[in-house]
């Protein structure tokens, strides 16, 4: 049975060179967003738990929260948890000379490009999708950033949180570390 | 009209183009003819702006802009078509971005050359390649098409029904300039000739004329290039070391 084009494949298919097989790309994408997101979970996870660990040590043969010790910057505790996620947004740049070097592979369909009405529609298929992207990966990093400071602001006791936290979470999502 | 003035290209130190001055008013099928290397290939990218150039190159007495170029079209042997598209996505394609895309001219050629419409261009024979190049040229909706040795590849059959189908469905207002190497082919399509030689026009004829003068084309181009029959004979005679007849 001939599989029936739904009216998204359509239009991501405008989006792309003519012929592109952008569904193999959209695939790497969510590979690479899935595997960043569950990376940047492990790894802040890891930061952050041993950085709440430092807040505890034994006093009289027990184990307690020591009030006077303050958790690591939150900047410091993101480290390379964005890592992977950085890195799928830089591969935009590749992927966006990949779209405009298409009309030059297989034939000269640049040609066809260079004699349609619109100027902007070589640009716009060799572009849209990687900016889409980018910004995807980048709205993941910031949401993820988002999501770790809540847990940072709720699971870190509070006498042991900086006395600025809203401020570093600013200065994390202007994509500071420490 | 397309008016060429003045058009001058250089690669380089080599002069691609020199001076050329050309008028292609609407409705002609030219031939445009020259050795490999003559400027055919250039002249025609500098006419639709895809070189940088000297001179000028009207349509209608204004510049080729992107607000007039759809009025060219484009088959080269280079081929133009998106290879992982098929015949049916350039037409939707071609469709979208081309308000005067010719449907029922398209599906006719598409059934009269047999073409595959699902699979992707760049999957077809070599000849169904340059039949699907040429279709789209036509199709496109432009007054001016503009060919660079399209058939490249092809074998004579597929030439001759080419031609015949070509001259068929042109309409009065349509303007062909078919950069080609077979001269005796085409003699019987085209009604003018432009001869190129070292980037320059060094011939510019009409059918009627030729006709009328009792030449054929080959004569024709064989006189303008002042082209020695006896250079093959002198050659040979020199490489076997034979003494010439007579």
């Amino acid at each position: 049975m001939r599989k029936r084009e739904s009216s998204f494949s359509r239009w991501v298919a405008r989006q792309v060179p003519p012929g592109l097989d952008w569904w193999t790309e959209a695939k790497w994408a969510i590979s690479g967003l899935v595997v960043g997101a569950f990376w940047s979970l492990t790894a802040f996870c890891y930061q952050f738990y041993n950085a709440r660990n430092r807040l505890y040590g034994w006093v009289n043969e027990k184990y307690v929260l020591v009030e006077s010790r303050t958790i690591a910057p939150f900047p410091e505790l993101l480290d390379k948890s964005m890592a992977v996620l950085l890195l799928g947004m830089v591969l935009t740049i590749p992927l966006a000379c990949y779209h405009c070097a298409y009309y030059y592979l297989g034939s000269r369909s640049i040609y066809v490009m260079r004699r349609l009405p619109d100027r902007w529609e070589q640009w716009r298929r060799c572009l849209a999708v990687p900016v889409l992207l980018a910004a995807v990966f980048l709205l993941a990093i910031e949401l993820l950033t988002f999501v770790y400071f809540l847990k940072f602001l709720l699971e870190t006791p509070d006498p042991c949180l900086p006395s600025d936290p809203w401020r570093q979470l600013l200065y994390a999502l202007g994509g500071g570390r420490a | 009209m397309i008016e060429v003035k003045n058009l001058s290209k250089s690669y380089g130190k080599k002069e691609a183009l020199l001076d050329v001055d050309l008028a292609l008013p609407q409705g002609e099928i030219v031939g445009l003819f020259g050795e490999n290397g003559a400027g055919k290939t250039t002249l025609l990218k500098c006419v639709l702006g895809y070189l940088r150039h000297q001179g000028t190159v009207t349509l209608d007495g204004q510049p080729i802009t992107r607000s007039n170029i759809q009025r060219l079209s484009f088959a080269t042997c280079e081929h133009s078509f998106f290879p992982a598209l098929s015949p049916a996505g350039h037409r939707d394609f071609y469709r979208m971005h081309f308000p005067r895309w010719r449907e029922k001219r398209f599906q006719g050629l598409m059934d009269f050359f047999e073409l595959p419409m699902d699979r992707a261009a760049g999957k077809l024979s070599t000849g169904q390649k340059n039949q699907l190049e040429v279709i789209l040229a036509l199709c496109q909706g432009a007054d001016y098409i503009l060919m660079d040795e399209p058939f490249a590849g092809n074998d004579v059959f597929n030439r001759e029904d080419f031609y015949k189908v070509l001259l068929g469905i042109l309409e009065p207002t349509e303007t062909v300039l078919l950069s080609t190497h077979l001269l005796e082919e085409v003699e019987h399509f085209i009604g003018r000739a432009v001869l190129l030689r070292q980037g320059r026009i060094v011939g510019d004829v009409t059918t009627g004329a030729l006709e009328d003068s009792g030449k054929t084309l080959m004569d024709y181009v064989k006189e303008t290039y002042r082209y020695r029959s006896d250079r093959v004979r002198k050659a040979l005679s020199e490489l076997t070391g034979e003494e010439e007849d007579g």
